[in-house]
Protein backbone atom coordinates (compact mmCIF):
# COMPACT_ATOMS: atom_id res chain seq x y z
CA UNK A 1 0.00 0.00 0.00
CA UNK A 2 3.00 2.88 1.20
CA UNK A 3 4.85 2.31 -2.21
CA UNK A 4 1.52 2.69 -4.54
CA UNK A 5 0.21 6.13 -2.07
CA UNK A 6 3.79 7.17 -2.65
CA UNK A 7 3.83 7.01 -6.44
CA UNK A 8 0.46 8.85 -6.54
CA UNK A 9 2.12 11.83 -4.18
CA UNK A 10 4.71 12.17 -6.55
CA UNK A 11 2.49 11.86 -9.99
CA UNK A 12 0.46 14.87 -9.24
CA UNK A 13 1.09 18.27 -8.47
CA UNK A 14 0.33 19.25 -4.25
CA UNK A 15 -1.79 21.66 -5.61
CA UNK A 16 -4.38 19.40 -7.48
CA UNK A 17 -4.14 16.11 -4.89
CA UNK A 18 -3.53 15.05 -1.41
CA UNK A 19 -3.51 11.89 0.39
CA UNK A 20 -5.13 12.79 4.00
CA UNK A 21 -4.93 10.00 6.34
CA UNK A 22 -6.69 8.97 9.54
CA UNK A 23 -4.16 6.79 11.51
CA UNK A 24 -5.74 4.36 14.05
CA UNK A 25 -2.38 3.01 16.12
CA UNK A 26 -3.07 2.34 19.75
CA UNK A 27 -0.58 5.04 21.04
CA UNK A 28 0.54 8.02 19.52
CA UNK A 29 4.69 7.00 19.27
CA UNK A 30 3.22 4.05 17.17
CA UNK A 31 1.54 6.13 14.92
CA UNK A 32 5.00 8.32 14.45
CA UNK A 33 7.41 5.60 14.47
CA UNK A 34 5.31 3.94 11.48
CA UNK A 35 5.50 6.90 9.70
CA UNK A 36 8.65 7.83 9.86
CA UNK A 37 10.06 4.30 8.97
CA UNK A 38 7.76 3.87 5.59
CA UNK A 39 8.92 7.34 4.98
CA UNK A 40 5.36 9.02 4.59
CA UNK A 41 5.22 12.26 2.97
CA UNK A 42 1.33 13.04 3.49
CA UNK A 43 -0.54 14.37 6.60
CA UNK A 44 -2.60 12.49 8.82
CA UNK A 45 -4.70 12.42 11.78
CA UNK A 46 -3.84 10.52 14.58
CA UNK A 47 -7.22 9.04 16.20
CA UNK A 48 -6.06 6.94 18.74
CA UNK A 49 -7.30 3.48 17.86
CA UNK A 50 -9.63 1.73 16.10
CA UNK A 51 -12.16 3.50 18.24
CA UNK A 52 -11.33 6.64 17.84
CA UNK A 53 -13.77 9.89 17.48
CA UNK A 54 -13.09 10.32 14.00
CA UNK A 55 -13.66 6.26 13.17
CA UNK A 56 -16.43 6.21 15.35
CA UNK A 57 -17.81 9.12 13.21
CA UNK A 58 -17.22 7.65 10.35
CA UNK A 59 -18.89 4.60 10.25
CA UNK A 60 -15.46 2.70 9.77
CA UNK A 61 -15.60 -0.80 10.61
CA UNK A 62 -12.46 -2.11 8.44
CA UNK A 63 -9.00 -0.87 8.12
CA UNK A 64 -7.94 0.74 4.99
CA UNK A 65 -11.34 2.45 4.59
CA UNK A 66 -10.94 5.31 1.85
CA UNK A 67 -13.21 7.53 0.70
CA UNK A 68 -12.10 9.84 -2.74
CA UNK A 69 -13.28 13.29 -2.49
CA UNK A 70 -13.52 15.89 -5.15
CA UNK A 71 -11.78 19.25 -5.21
CA UNK A 72 -15.85 20.79 -4.05
CA UNK A 73 -15.52 18.76 -0.90
CA UNK A 74 -18.26 15.99 -2.18
CA UNK A 75 -17.79 12.10 -1.72
CA UNK A 76 -17.76 10.63 -5.01
CA UNK A 77 -16.43 7.23 -4.35
CA UNK A 78 -16.06 4.74 -1.11
CA UNK A 79 -13.70 2.07 -1.00
CA UNK A 80 -12.01 2.15 -4.54
CA UNK A 81 -8.89 -0.03 -4.58
CA UNK A 82 -5.80 -0.63 -7.00
CA UNK A 83 -6.35 0.07 -10.42
CA UNK A 84 -10.10 1.32 -9.88
CA UNK A 85 -8.47 3.78 -7.58
CA UNK A 86 -6.06 5.09 -9.70
CA UNK A 87 -9.04 5.87 -12.44
CA UNK A 88 -10.82 7.58 -10.18
CA UNK A 89 -8.08 9.46 -8.95
CA UNK A 90 -7.25 10.15 -12.77
CA UNK A 91 -11.03 11.00 -13.87
CA UNK A 92 -10.86 13.57 -10.10
CA UNK A 93 -8.11 15.46 -11.27
CA UNK A 94 -8.91 15.92 -14.75
CA UNK A 95 -12.24 17.19 -13.80
CA UNK A 96 -10.20 19.91 -11.60
CA UNK A 97 -8.09 20.61 -14.48
CA UNK A 98 -11.14 21.46 -17.28
CA UNK A 99 -12.90 23.74 -14.39
CA UNK A 100 -9.34 25.62 -14.00
CA UNK A 101 -9.21 25.88 -17.38
CA UNK A 102 -12.72 27.09 -17.83
CA UNK A 103 -12.19 29.92 -15.02
CA UNK A 104 -8.84 31.14 -16.50
CA UNK A 105 -10.91 31.92 -20.03
CA UNK A 106 -13.23 33.69 -18.20
CA UNK B 1 -20.16 -39.56 58.39
CA UNK B 2 -22.35 -42.45 57.44
CA UNK B 3 -24.76 -40.99 55.14
CA UNK B 4 -22.28 -38.67 53.20
CA UNK B 5 -20.42 -42.30 52.15
CA UNK B 6 -23.01 -44.07 51.11
CA UNK B 7 -24.01 -40.93 49.04
CA UNK B 8 -20.01 -40.75 47.81
CA UNK B 9 -20.84 -44.56 46.67
CA UNK B 10 -24.00 -44.37 44.74
CA UNK B 11 -22.49 -41.10 43.39
CA UNK B 12 -19.09 -43.32 41.68
CA UNK B 13 -21.95 -46.15 41.04
CA UNK B 14 -23.71 -43.76 38.92
CA UNK B 15 -20.77 -41.91 37.40
CA UNK B 16 -19.05 -45.09 36.49
CA UNK B 17 -21.97 -46.94 34.50
CA UNK B 18 -23.32 -49.72 37.12
CA UNK B 19 -27.05 -50.69 36.65
CA UNK B 20 -28.53 -47.31 37.63
CA UNK B 21 -29.47 -46.68 41.19
CA UNK B 22 -31.13 -43.43 40.70
CA UNK B 23 -34.14 -44.52 38.69
CA UNK B 24 -35.28 -44.32 35.09
CA UNK B 25 -35.22 -40.36 34.88
CA UNK B 26 -31.35 -40.39 34.99
CA UNK B 27 -31.13 -42.06 31.52
CA UNK B 28 -32.51 -39.03 29.41
CA UNK B 29 -29.66 -36.73 29.80
CA UNK B 30 -27.23 -39.93 29.41
CA UNK B 31 -28.67 -40.25 26.26
CA UNK B 32 -28.21 -36.67 24.83
CA UNK B 33 -24.60 -36.62 26.66
CA UNK B 34 -23.91 -39.48 24.46
CA UNK B 35 -25.79 -38.39 21.12
CA UNK B 36 -23.62 -34.92 21.95
CA UNK B 37 -20.71 -36.23 21.94
CA UNK B 38 -21.01 -38.65 19.03
CA UNK B 39 -21.86 -35.50 17.72
CA UNK B 40 -19.18 -33.48 17.96
CA UNK B 41 -16.88 -36.39 17.26
CA UNK B 42 -18.84 -36.92 13.25
CA UNK B 43 -18.15 -33.18 13.00
CA UNK B 44 -15.05 -32.79 14.00
CA UNK B 45 -13.88 -35.93 11.46
CA UNK B 46 -16.37 -33.44 8.78
CA UNK B 47 -13.76 -30.66 9.65
CA UNK B 48 -11.26 -32.54 8.85
CA UNK B 49 -13.00 -33.42 5.48
CA UNK B 50 -14.08 -29.67 4.96
CA UNK B 51 -9.89 -28.54 5.22
CA UNK B 52 -8.38 -31.23 2.74
CA UNK B 53 -10.87 -30.47 0.06
CA UNK B 54 -10.25 -26.95 0.66
CA UNK B 55 -6.71 -28.33 0.30
CA UNK B 56 -7.37 -30.01 -2.99
CA UNK B 57 -8.87 -26.94 -4.42
CA UNK B 58 -6.70 -24.44 -3.98
CA UNK B 59 -3.74 -26.98 -4.66
CA UNK B 60 -3.21 -25.02 -8.26
CA UNK B 61 -2.68 -21.93 -6.68
CA UNK B 62 -0.44 -23.64 -4.13
CA UNK B 63 1.77 -25.48 -6.52
CA UNK B 64 1.99 -22.03 -8.87
CA UNK B 65 2.97 -20.21 -5.85
CA UNK B 66 5.95 -22.63 -4.59
CA UNK B 67 7.06 -22.47 -8.47
CA UNK B 68 7.51 -18.76 -8.49
CA UNK B 69 4.60 -18.09 -10.94
CA UNK B 70 4.16 -13.84 -11.06
CA UNK B 71 1.12 -12.68 -9.62
CA UNK B 72 -0.13 -11.85 -13.31
CA UNK B 73 -0.23 -15.60 -14.44
CA UNK B 74 -1.81 -16.33 -10.85
CA UNK B 75 -4.52 -14.32 -11.76
CA UNK B 76 -4.90 -16.49 -14.71
CA UNK B 77 -5.52 -19.56 -13.11
CA UNK B 78 -8.98 -21.20 -13.14
CA UNK B 79 -10.05 -23.63 -9.89
CA UNK B 80 -12.02 -26.43 -10.81
CA UNK B 81 -15.35 -25.22 -9.44
CA UNK B 82 -16.46 -29.07 -9.08
CA UNK B 83 -14.08 -29.13 -6.52
CA UNK B 84 -15.05 -26.46 -4.34
CA UNK B 85 -15.20 -27.36 -0.82
CA UNK B 86 -19.07 -26.84 -0.50
CA UNK B 87 -19.88 -28.60 -3.28
CA UNK B 88 -18.18 -31.78 -2.42
CA UNK B 89 -18.34 -31.86 1.64
CA UNK B 90 -21.52 -29.57 2.26
CA UNK B 91 -24.16 -32.13 1.41
CA UNK B 92 -22.04 -34.81 4.01
CA UNK B 93 -22.21 -31.84 6.78
CA UNK B 94 -26.20 -31.70 5.73
CA UNK B 95 -26.66 -35.18 6.25
CA UNK B 96 -25.17 -34.76 9.50
CA UNK B 97 -26.98 -31.52 11.04
CA UNK B 98 -30.15 -33.44 10.47
CA UNK B 99 -29.27 -36.74 11.81
CA UNK B 100 -27.81 -34.42 14.97
CA UNK B 101 -30.49 -31.65 14.85
CA UNK B 102 -31.32 -30.45 18.34
CA UNK B 103 -27.22 -30.37 19.28
CA UNK B 104 -25.51 -27.50 20.00
CA UNK B 105 -22.75 -28.36 17.80
CA UNK B 106 -24.96 -28.69 15.00
CA UNK B 107 -26.23 -25.46 14.90
CA UNK B 108 -22.91 -24.29 14.93
CA UNK B 109 -22.11 -25.93 11.74
CA UNK B 110 -25.98 -24.84 10.33
CA UNK B 111 -24.33 -21.26 10.78
CA UNK B 112 -20.66 -22.16 8.75
CA UNK B 113 -22.30 -23.70 6.40
CA UNK B 114 -24.94 -21.33 5.55
CA UNK B 115 -22.15 -18.45 5.25
CA UNK B 116 -20.40 -20.96 2.77
CA UNK B 117 -23.59 -21.12 0.69
CA UNK B 118 -24.39 -17.32 0.37
CA UNK B 119 -21.17 -17.30 -1.17
CA UNK B 120 -22.21 -19.53 -3.69
CA UNK B 121 -25.30 -18.82 -5.80
CA UNK B 122 -25.06 -22.68 -7.05
CA UNK B 123 -25.65 -23.47 -3.39
CA UNK B 124 -28.63 -21.13 -2.80
CA UNK B 125 -30.92 -24.81 -2.09
CA UNK B 126 -28.22 -25.50 0.72
CA UNK B 127 -29.08 -21.88 2.33
CA UNK B 128 -32.67 -22.48 2.05
CA UNK B 129 -32.84 -26.30 3.62
CA UNK B 130 -30.50 -25.39 6.35
CA UNK B 131 -32.58 -22.08 6.98
CA UNK B 132 -35.68 -24.09 7.43
CA UNK B 133 -33.57 -26.67 10.06
CA UNK B 134 -32.85 -23.68 12.01
CA UNK B 135 -36.66 -22.41 11.96
CA UNK B 136 -37.65 -25.41 12.74
CA UNK B 137 -35.21 -26.29 15.63
CA UNK B 138 -33.44 -23.73 16.48
CA UNK B 139 -35.62 -20.55 17.97
CA UNK B 140 -35.42 -21.08 21.10
CA UNK B 141 -31.93 -21.30 21.50
CA UNK B 142 -29.81 -18.59 22.33
CA UNK B 143 -26.33 -19.66 20.59
CA UNK B 144 -28.15 -18.34 17.77
CA UNK B 145 -26.60 -15.03 18.54
CA UNK B 146 -23.27 -16.02 16.61
CA UNK B 147 -25.07 -16.72 13.34
CA UNK B 148 -26.69 -13.57 13.68
CA UNK B 149 -23.86 -11.26 14.56
CA UNK B 150 -22.67 -12.24 10.69
CA UNK B 151 -25.78 -13.17 8.63
CA UNK B 152 -25.48 -9.56 7.28
CA UNK B 153 -22.90 -10.82 5.48
CA UNK B 154 -24.86 -13.54 4.03
CA UNK B 155 -26.91 -11.59 1.69
CA UNK B 156 -30.15 -10.10 1.23
CA UNK B 157 -31.89 -13.55 0.02
CA UNK B 158 -35.16 -14.69 0.57
CA UNK B 159 -34.30 -17.43 3.03
CA UNK B 160 -32.05 -15.04 4.66
CA UNK B 161 -34.69 -12.80 5.13
CA UNK B 162 -36.99 -15.36 6.03
CA UNK B 163 -34.94 -16.96 8.63
CA UNK B 164 -33.84 -13.57 10.26
CA UNK B 165 -37.53 -12.40 10.44
CA UNK B 166 -38.60 -15.31 11.83
CA UNK B 167 -36.06 -14.97 14.81
CA UNK B 168 -36.83 -11.39 15.27
CA UNK B 169 -40.13 -12.22 15.88
CA UNK B 170 -39.68 -15.55 17.78
CA UNK B 171 -36.93 -15.81 19.83
CA UNK B 172 -37.68 -15.52 23.42
CA UNK B 173 -33.85 -13.59 24.20
CA UNK B 174 -33.65 -10.22 24.04
CA UNK B 175 -29.65 -10.02 22.45
CA UNK B 176 -30.74 -12.74 19.87
CA UNK B 177 -33.81 -10.43 19.19
CA UNK B 178 -31.68 -7.49 19.08
CA UNK B 179 -28.38 -8.95 16.60
CA UNK B 180 -31.60 -10.61 14.76
CA UNK B 181 -33.02 -7.69 14.15
CA UNK B 182 -30.21 -5.34 13.22
CA UNK B 183 -29.14 -8.09 10.62
CA UNK B 184 -32.30 -7.63 8.87
CA UNK B 185 -32.19 -4.22 9.29
CA UNK B 186 -29.29 -4.11 7.17
CA UNK B 187 -29.89 -6.43 5.09
CA UNK B 188 -33.31 -4.65 4.22
CA UNK B 189 -31.80 -1.49 4.04
CA UNK B 190 -29.08 -2.41 1.42
CA UNK B 191 -31.83 -3.63 -1.19
CA UNK B 192 -33.42 -0.43 -3.38
CA UNK B 193 -37.04 -1.56 -2.54
CA UNK B 194 -36.62 -2.26 1.65
CA UNK B 195 -34.84 0.57 1.65
CA UNK B 196 -37.42 2.00 3.87
CA UNK B 197 -38.46 -1.01 5.81
CA UNK B 198 -34.32 -1.33 6.60
CA UNK B 199 -34.34 2.26 7.97
CA UNK B 200 -37.27 1.78 10.04
CA UNK B 201 -35.89 -1.03 11.47
CA UNK B 202 -32.77 0.36 12.19
CA UNK B 203 -34.08 3.24 14.21
CA UNK B 204 -36.59 0.78 16.05
CA UNK B 205 -33.18 -1.41 16.75
CA UNK B 206 -31.81 1.88 17.97
CA UNK B 207 -34.54 2.91 20.21
CA UNK B 208 -35.47 -0.61 21.96
CA UNK B 209 -32.57 -2.14 22.02
CA UNK B 210 -30.07 0.44 22.60
CA UNK B 211 -28.53 -0.91 25.86
CA UNK B 212 -27.93 -4.04 24.17
CA UNK B 213 -24.15 -5.05 23.63
CA UNK B 214 -23.09 -4.73 20.05
CA UNK B 215 -19.35 -5.68 19.92
CA UNK B 216 -16.87 -5.36 23.20
CA UNK B 217 -17.99 -1.41 24.72
CA UNK B 218 -20.14 -0.54 21.74
CA UNK B 219 -24.04 -1.04 22.73
CA UNK B 220 -26.64 -1.08 19.57
CA UNK B 221 -27.79 2.52 20.31
CA UNK B 222 -23.97 3.69 19.28
CA UNK B 223 -23.82 1.76 16.39
CA UNK B 224 -27.69 2.62 14.70
CA UNK B 225 -26.07 6.53 15.33
CA UNK B 226 -23.41 5.72 13.46
CA UNK B 227 -25.04 3.72 10.77
CA UNK B 228 -27.84 6.63 10.40
CA UNK B 229 -25.13 9.06 9.94
CA UNK B 230 -23.60 7.00 7.09
CA UNK B 231 -26.82 6.76 5.53
CA UNK B 232 -27.47 10.74 5.56
CA UNK B 233 -23.89 11.92 5.26
CA UNK B 234 -21.60 9.66 4.03
CA UNK B 235 -23.00 8.53 0.80
CA UNK B 236 -21.67 9.31 -2.48
CA UNK B 237 -22.81 12.76 -3.61
CA UNK B 238 -22.89 13.78 0.22
CA UNK B 239 -20.28 16.54 0.92
CA UNK B 240 -17.37 15.06 3.41
CA UNK B 241 -18.34 15.54 6.61
CA UNK B 242 -15.71 17.99 8.63
CA UNK B 243 -13.02 16.61 10.64
CA UNK B 244 -11.04 19.16 12.60
CA UNK B 245 -8.16 16.86 14.42
CA UNK B 246 -4.43 16.99 16.11
CA UNK B 247 -1.76 15.72 13.25
CA UNK B 248 0.00 13.13 14.28
CA UNK B 249 3.20 15.12 14.98
CA UNK B 250 0.75 17.93 16.84
CA UNK B 251 -0.62 20.67 14.84
CA UNK B 252 -4.58 21.14 14.59
CA UNK B 253 -5.41 20.59 11.03
CA UNK B 254 -9.09 20.48 9.04
CA UNK B 255 -10.30 18.44 6.58
CA UNK B 256 -12.16 20.99 4.77
CA UNK B 257 -9.03 23.02 4.51
CA UNK B 258 -8.18 20.83 1.80
CA UNK B 259 -10.70 22.30 -0.56
CA UNK B 260 -9.97 22.76 -4.43
CA UNK B 261 -7.30 19.79 -4.64
CA UNK B 262 -8.81 16.10 -5.35
CA UNK B 263 -8.44 14.56 -1.42
CA UNK B 264 -7.56 10.85 -0.94
CA UNK B 265 -8.76 10.35 2.85
CA UNK B 266 -7.78 6.68 3.89
CA UNK B 267 -8.28 5.39 6.98
CA UNK B 268 -5.43 3.69 8.50
CA UNK B 269 -3.04 1.07 10.42
CA UNK B 270 0.19 -0.68 10.18
CA UNK B 271 -1.35 -3.83 11.48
Amino acid sequence: MYPHERSLVEKYPADEFAIVGVNSERTIEAAQEVIKKNNLTWLNFYDGGTDGPISTRWNVSGWPTIYLIDAQGIIRYKDVRGEDMDKAIEELVAELRTEKQKAETK
Amino acid sequence: MRPMLLLILTLTISMTGAPPVLSASSDAPREMDSKKEEAEAAFKKLDEAMSQARDAYFEPLNKAQKEGVSPEEMSMIELDPDLLPIKVVGPKILKAIEKYVGTEVALEQCSELLYLASREESQAWMFDRVSDLMITHYLESESLKNFCTRAHYMGDSPANVKLLRSIFADSPHRDVKASSGYALAKVLGSSKDTREEGLELLKKIGSDFGDVVYYRDTVYGDKVKGDLFEMEHLQIGCVAPEIIGKEVFGNLMQLSSFRGKVVLLDFWGDW
